[in-house]
């Protein structure tokens, strides 16, 4: 079984990163490993699932609301946040902003 | 391509469309919400039973559908609005969105987007698709889809529901999706440099035209709206002025207290917002104070043009952008509650599903249910404004091409939802109550009796008593003449809520609430629209001298300002003085515009596909062109010159100048008909002409005159789907 693709958000920067692991679809597992109860496994699934569900919405919600984007702004210019740096986005970020069209 | 609702797991049917969309699931191959609901998913469930799922699908839709449509003499639940449009949604996204993405777009997932290729961290990042669906749903979603839908339920529910499904489906949804992906292709270009690009000079300066025509007149509708929502209502506008103060304070906080804390900033500022709605109870019944913020609808306008143009000239940190997060919070959640409370109370429509007033009578808006129906929906069902947003922002995020399905066809399926929950929201009132919430003075009368007497006698109950102890329920002195939506709105939303969730004792703060919301985000968007048209006039004028260009030189600053705000400021002033409440003349204009420039995103959509050498799947675009063309430019023509003074500019101008000797406020009656119908043909004239251009280019380039070449950006692999592959 070839591992799969999964995505975590990271906190800072909200942005979506893969990473592999070894997630096993329900049936192959169950033959693999015995000793794993049944509805365990299925609730620790759920779980991630909803982990995820949970993980995007924050993500949307940091990218609505501009903090992804100073986020990526102190990366890129390798700052922690302070005044002077949230200053300097605003600047940076106000000109898209304004120009930004709100729809009807 | 993991879907947006269960069983969108593949964009193709073909093994070659699967293999080049595999690459574009940033959550994992077939996961998404498709893998969360286990599962119509293609891989896990056996085909005849996806068939079946699918046939039960359309068999509840064509149930549900056929309940409202046929239902007569008697009251239906609202659920069956909701179910209609849930399986019109997942039929819609399912099969037609799946055919335009493989058939006419051919959706390549090798092809890397322009938030690949020129990720610079700041406008162009590639951006998960829920995130980026988010993103695009909060933009494009604005009052348009709450209001349209509560004027035309003047017609009844059934006109307004099928417009919108149907409107949404096979319209607005295409139109964003292939606006977006031909923006995607071309660098996120804006919709007026690929007109300029694809069809010519012509088309480029109507959509510049058409989008300055728009934002002017969209302002002065939506101030025109607030105006009517917060006039004699100490509540609201004591609420609402606490807005300003609590927008400047978030704007400090952000800057200096907690730098780029915004969520947190967000939440503070709803919080306060909730204790300006709890304050303005107290303001309303204190005397003194009640006093001080009961204002009359002159006087809210002079207030409301002064607050645009300073919100223009003012830092954007400052005003605009923590008013802008506390709207689109309070925006988010104010739907997703009404949704819930839709879906879990499921109330009673009293509207019956058509009324007298398709013959073109209505009280709230004169003119028949062909074509004003159409046009007084726009944002629910297809929306020119929307191709602004579907190549601005968004095209710039998008991380694989597949997914500009999700993000353009499904945020506007959303907005669709919101639509419908608009009209719902109007038909749980009692008929009675909607018409004397919406009428005009000038058609029912001044007085509570007249005007319930009036009301009562088109087939719709109501006493002046009843309207009373409603107003009182929910803290208003009055709710007669409240034109323009915002109030029967909220009256309907309070009336969903009070039903429950604290019984008649909190309809008050629920009406407020939704007052509120609505203020709110109709105040954003003349912060932010002032601000766009004031750039784009800069942009004009720096072409014939330099300094006025300069978007941080002050004098250019307050110039345009006051040009932009004296715009949509005397399209107020009209609405205002209007004896017919405005909406009657101002919302068809605006329903106008909007469509036309729905109608230039059509022409060059198709351009595009035609020259794509994609002609004979041209009827995707081109049948709601020609729909939107037949709409609006028979709206334009009725406005224009139809006999009846309540339909016709001129018509209208033509009664009160035979009227006698004109008044002073008479004569600027006449002149107001006379700009409005001015503007309609100018709009017309425009649009018609970028049509004509557009149907030159599809004859030279499909007779061979013209070689069928697009202007799109070099293919360039992804990274994306090696990675993945790998």
């Amino acid at each position: 079984m070839s591992p799969r693709r999964v995505a975590y958000f990271s906190g800072r920067d909200g942005s979506c990163q893969v990473q592999e692991q070894q997630v096993l679809p329900l049936r192959f597992a169950q033959g693999q490993d015995d000793n794993l109860d049944l509805l365990t496994r299925r609730r620790a699934r759920l779980i991630a699932k909803v982990t995820t569900l949970l993980a995007t919405f924050v993500s949307a919600l940091r990218e609505i609301f501009d903090e992804s984007a100073y986020a990526r702004f102190l990366t890129r210019n390798r700052i922690t946040s302070s005044r002077a740096a949230y200053a300097a986005f605003l600047r940076e970020h106000d000109v898209a902003k304004a120009r930004r069209p709100k729809c009807c | 391509m993991s879907g947006l609702l269960p069983g969108c797991a593949d964009a193709g049917d073909s093994p070659q469309y699967r293999r080049r969309f595999a690459g574009s699931l940033p959550l994992g191959k077939g996961k998404g919400l498709a893998g969360i609901l286990p599962s119509l998913s293609t891989g896990t469930m056996p085909k005849p039973v996806r068939i079946l799922i699918w046939l039960a699908v359309a068999a509840l839709g064509a149930l549900a559908v056929a309940t409202i449509a046929l239902h007569r003499g008697e009251q239906i639940n609202a659920m069956w609005l909701v179910v209609a449009a849930l399986c019109s949604y997942a039929l819609g996204y399912r099969f037609y969105s799946k055919f335009v993405a493989a058939k006419v777009l051919a959706l390549d997932a090798q092809r890397a987007t322009p938030a690949e290729r020129l990720d610079n961290g700041r406008d162009f990042v590639p951006t998960n698709k829920w995130v980026v669906f988010g993103h695009h749903f909060a933009a494009i979603a604005g009052p348009g889809p709450l209001v349209g839908p509560v004027l035309a339920a003047q017609f009844g529910y059934l006109p307004g529901t099928l417009w919108i499904l149907a409107g949404a489906v096979f319209g607005g949804c295409v139109q964003d999706f292939v606006t977006l992906l031909f923006s995607v292709r071309r660098d996120g270009k804006s919709l007026t440099e690929m007109a300029r690009e694809e069809i010519g000079r012509v088309g480029g300066f109507v959509a510049y035209v058409a989008v300055i025509s728009i934002i002017v007149i969209l302002l002065g509708v939506a101030a025109l709206i607030v105006v009517n929502a917060l006039k004699s209502s100490p509540w609201g506008a004591f609420t609402i002025a606490m807005t300003i103060p609590i927008a400047l304070l978030m704007g400090v906080y952000l800057r200096r207290l907690r730098p780029g804390k915004v969520l947190e900033t967000s939440v503070l500022g709803f919080i306060l917002v909730m204790l300006a709605i709890w304050g303005g109870q107290w303001a309303s019944q204190t005397p003194s104070v009640a006093r001080m913020f009961t204002l009359a609808a002159p006087t809210l306008a002079i207030l409301i043009i002064i607050y645009g143009f300073a919100a223009s000239a003012l830092p954007v940190w400052l005003l605009l952008a923590p008013r802008d997060y506390l709207s689109t919070f309070v925006k988010l959640g104010t739907i997703a509650l009404l949704a819930v409370g839709i879906v879990v109370l499921r109330p009673t429509l009293h509207m019956p599903p058509l009324t007298r007033f398709i013959d073109g009578s209505g009280p709230v808006f004169a003119g028949k249910i062909f074509p004003f129906a159409f046009i007084t929906i726009a944002c629910g069902a297809i929306s020119g404004f929307h191709a602004l947003i579907s190549s601005g922002t968004t095209p710039k995020l998008i991380r694989r091409e597949p997914e500009a399905r999700m993000v353009g066809y499904g945020a506007m399926m959303a907005e669709s939802m919101v639509a419908i929950m608009a009209t719902i929201a109007a038909c749980v009132l009692q008929p009675g109550t909607y018409f004397a919430i919406n009428s005009p003075a000038g058609v029912v009368g001044q007085a509570p009796e007249t005007a319930a007497a009036t009301i009562s006698s088109w087939g719709f109950p109501i006493t002046a008593a009843e309207m009373h102890s409603l107003a009182q329920a929910v803290g208003e002195q009055t709710l007669y003449n409240r034109t323009g939506g915002a109030p029967a709105f909220a009256v309907g939303m309070a009336h969903i809520f009070s039903s429950s969730l604290g019984g008649q004792a909190v309809m008050a703060l629920w009406y407020h609430f939704a007052i509120m919301f609505e203020a709110l985000f109709i105040l954003t968007i003349l912060d932010a629209g002032t601000r766009v048209g004031r750039f784009m006039v800069q942009d004009a004028l720096g072409h014939i001298w330099k300094p006025l260009g300069r978007t941080s030189w002050y004098p250019s600053i307050l110039a345009t300002s006051a040009l932009i705000v004296g715009a949509w400021g005397y399209f107020l002033w009209q609405g205002v003085k209007d004896p017919l409440g405005g909406i009657n003349s101002l919302w068809p204009l605006f329903g106008i515009s909007n469509q036309l420039l729905a109608t230039v995103a059509l022409c060059v959509a198709t351009t595009i596909i035609i020259k794509m050498g994609k002609g004979g799947y041209a009827a995707v675009t081109l049948a709601p062109l020609l729909w939107l063309v037949t709409v609006t430019f028979t709206a334009s023509w009725h406005k224009m010159f139809d006999p009846n003074p309540r339909i016709g500019f001129l018509a209208h101008a033509q009664q009160l100048a035979s009227a006698g000797t004109p008044s002073h406020e008479i004569s600027r009656l006449i002149f107001n008909d006379r700009l409005d119908a001015i503007v309609t043909c100018i709009l017309v004239v425009m649009v018609a002409l970028i049509l004509l251009e557009s149907v030159l280019e599809w004859a030279r380039v499909l007779s061979g005159r013209k070689p069928a070449r697009v202007k799109e950006a070099a293919f360039v692999a992804t990274r994306f789907a090696a990675e993945e592959q790998a």
